[in-house]
């Protein structure tokens, strides 16, 4: 089986942008060792690809979350906490990471003048 | 020491381009490495070519971009990069800081001097990877790049924008033309005739011995004051080999958009050829004849395409290649020589067994050959040089012939003589370039047959007597012959005079 056709699979195990465990088993079985590596693979790139990571300085409340689904609101949010960014936000979507945050704003700095 | 005024005042002009505005990272993890290769997913925005750093600080360049994955190489030698590391995208095409004060340095690919010298910051960044000026900013080759080699400047002459191949076994002096070349330009800058040339000397894949030589020995003829050395040593990863080629003629651009003419050798390419294959096979790219990849002739064509000569509008600036390759038992015909013979305006070949007779320079008028030189040669050298390169030909056919021991005319015995003489007055000591007045003067003597008489032992010492004669006495005729126009008859008569006298006081 080749690694396009393994990826339709993984595709395939969700059922309504969640993951179908009684697919995920069916799929599982059919498949040799070398195969199942690179599905596992597959649903892990799906599962990034779908979540969105929040990091705050402080526990976030209902309207950031709330503020967050309208920007994403196609795609699974995981708020953290975070204090070392004292203030502002990062935000993760799958290989992308948006800085709006006082931390990063000191390390730009920092890293200016030593230039 | 600063005063705080001042040092306050350094900080706030470098926050002033601060810019407190949120940023986005394109971030991907380490899956593998393999011989130097980094495969890493993510890194979905990654453009060919970028620049990434990964989490300890090593830099690497993306050369693949596959559908999950990129493939990395590694600009320096970093062995401890683990699975599952993070690396970044940082938007930046590779390139190197091109500056006036590069000039007398020894830097790597990269820019990193290698000359214990401070690392050069104030910098124009070139990207290594661009497109060559089209047709519409381009000329043709009209001005002589003088090598100060009779061999070279008479019958294969070289023209600023022109790309010309080197080609020869090991050890036959290919090397030695290009430094030599270098090194006349130090006449050629106070002689003030042409704009002065930049030289940019590229070693790829030599031994640091080596680079130390060539640059010990431009810096005792005092050419390091207009060359810049970029080093990529036998030692250097294989990534540093492929881009140095690269870096070279990047910084060689810098000075040409400024309307300099810029003299690059790339000593050699068969070593770059090599580089970018060991690249291409662990980057598991499909391998064809000789295990290169397929783009083996992309990669040469693309580097000396940047070769040029820029019009007035654009400048006027040129950009001179000499690339160098090394050939196995003189066979031309192998893969990388026929690729680079047919991408260059023309070759210069040297030959083993000429060298080992003592024909140094080893070149093989034969086969070697500069295609549009000619327009570039001045009309001085141009109306002796015909001559003498009809007879070298003429010479080597009756050669054969004359092995057979049988009994010659007197014109044929005429005709071998001159070319014995030929062979022994394109003769010409290493690291002693010569002005084109004499160049011109030894060619004119040879073929207005004024050796004719001369024994072959004593060829050499008549031609360097001959000049340091024309140089005491008759210093207005090389002045007169470094104008570069054709000789007039009034010049011709001087010219005679003056050889006639000389010959009489030599014995």
């Amino acid at each position: 089986m080749d690694r396009k056709l393994i990826k339709k699979l993984a595709s395939a195990s969700y059922t309504k942008n969640l993951l179908d465990e009684v697919k995920v088993n069916k799929i599982a079985k059919e498949l040799n060792r070398k195969e199942l590596k690179l599905y596992v693979l597959a649903l892990k790139n799906i599962e990034r690809a779908n979540t969105v990571y929040a990091y705050f300085p402080y526990f976030p409340g209902k309207d950031d979350i709330k503020n967050l689904k309208r920007l994403y609101p196609d795609k699974k949010l995981v708020a953290k906490t975070d204090k070392s960014l004292i203030a502002g936000v990062r935000i993760v979507n799958n290989d992308i990471i948006y800085e709006n945050n006082i931390k990063n704003n000191l390390n730009k700095i920092i890293s200016l003048i030593s230039e | 020491m600063q005063n705080s005024d001042k040092i306050i005042e350094k900080l706030e002009k470098k926050l002033s381009t601060f810019s407190a505005q949120g940023s986005s990272t394109n971030v991907g993890t380490v899956e593998k490495n393999t011989d130097g290769v980094i495969v890493a997913s993510g890194l979905s925005k990654a453009m060919m070519g970028e620049q990434v750093v990964f989490e300890k600080g090593a830099k690497g360049v993306i050369l693949n971009l596959d559908e999950d994955s990129v493939s990395i190489i590694l600009l320096d030698r970093a062995d401890d990069i683990e699975t599952g590391e993070t690396v970044k995208t940082t938007g930046q095409l590779l390139s190197v800081e091109a500056s006036d004060e590069l000039l007398g340095r020894v830097i790597n690919p990269l820019g990193n001097p290698l000359d214990e010298k401070p690392r050069i910051k104030k910098g124009r960044l070139m990207p290594l990877e661009k497109i060559a000026p089209g047709v519409v900013k381009r000329e043709p080759v009209n001005t002589p790049v003088k090598t100060g080699i009779k061999a070279i400047d008479t019958m294969i002459p070289i023209g600023r924008g022109q790309r010309e191949l080197l080609i020869g076994d090991r050890g036959t002096g290919k090397t030695a033309v290009a430094v030599d070349t270098i090194i006349n330009q130090k006449q050629e800058r106070l002689q003030k005739s042409h704009k002065p040339m930049y030289c940019i000397y590229v070693a790829i894949g030599q031994k640091q011995s080596t680079v130390a030589q060539v640059v010990d020995r431009l810096k005792q003829s005092g050419a390091m004051d207009y060359t810049i050395v970029v080093a990529a040593t036998a030692s250097d990863p294989a990534t540093l080999l492929y881009l140095a080629p690269y870096a070279g003629v990047s910084i060689a651009e810098y000075f040409m958009e400024k309307g300099n003419d810029v003299l690059v050798i790339y000593d050699d390419l068969t070593k770059h050829a090599w580089a970018y294959r060991q690249i291409s096979l662990v980057l598991r790219r499909p391998a064809g004849r000789e295990a290169y990849p397929g783009d083996i002739f992309y990669l040469h064509s693309r580097l000396l395409e940047r070769a040029v000569k820029m019009n007035k509008e654009n400048g006027g600036g040129s950009i001179t290649a000499l690339p160098i390759i090394e050939t196995q038992a003189n066979d031309l015909s192998a893969y990388i020589p026929t690729n680079v013979i047919s991408i260059t305006d023309g070759q210069i070949f040297f030959q083993t067994d000429l060298f080992n007779a003592g024909i140094r320079p080893a070149i093989d008028a034969g086969n070697s050959v500069s295609r549009v030189g000619g327009a570039a040669q001045t009309a001085a050298i141009k109306s002796v040089a015909g001559k003498m390169r009809l007879e070298l030909a003429q010479y080597n056919n009756l050669a054969a012939f004359a092995q057979f021991g049988s009994e010659l005319d007197e014109a044929t015995s005429k005709q071998l003589e001159r070319g014995k003489r030929t062979i022994e007055i394109l003769k010409q000591p290493q690291y002693d370039p010569l002005p084109e007045s004499l160049e011109f003067a030894s060619v004119w003597a040879l073929t207005n047959g004024f050796l004719d008489d001369v024994a072959l032992d004593n060829v050499s010492r008549f031609e360097e007597q001959l000049h340091s004669f024309m140089k005491r006495k008759y210093q207005k005729v090389l002045d007169k012959i470094a104008k570069g126009e054709k000789p007039t008859e009034e010049l011709n008569k001087e010219l005679n005079k003056a050889v006639t006298e000389f010959k009489k006081s030599f014995s």
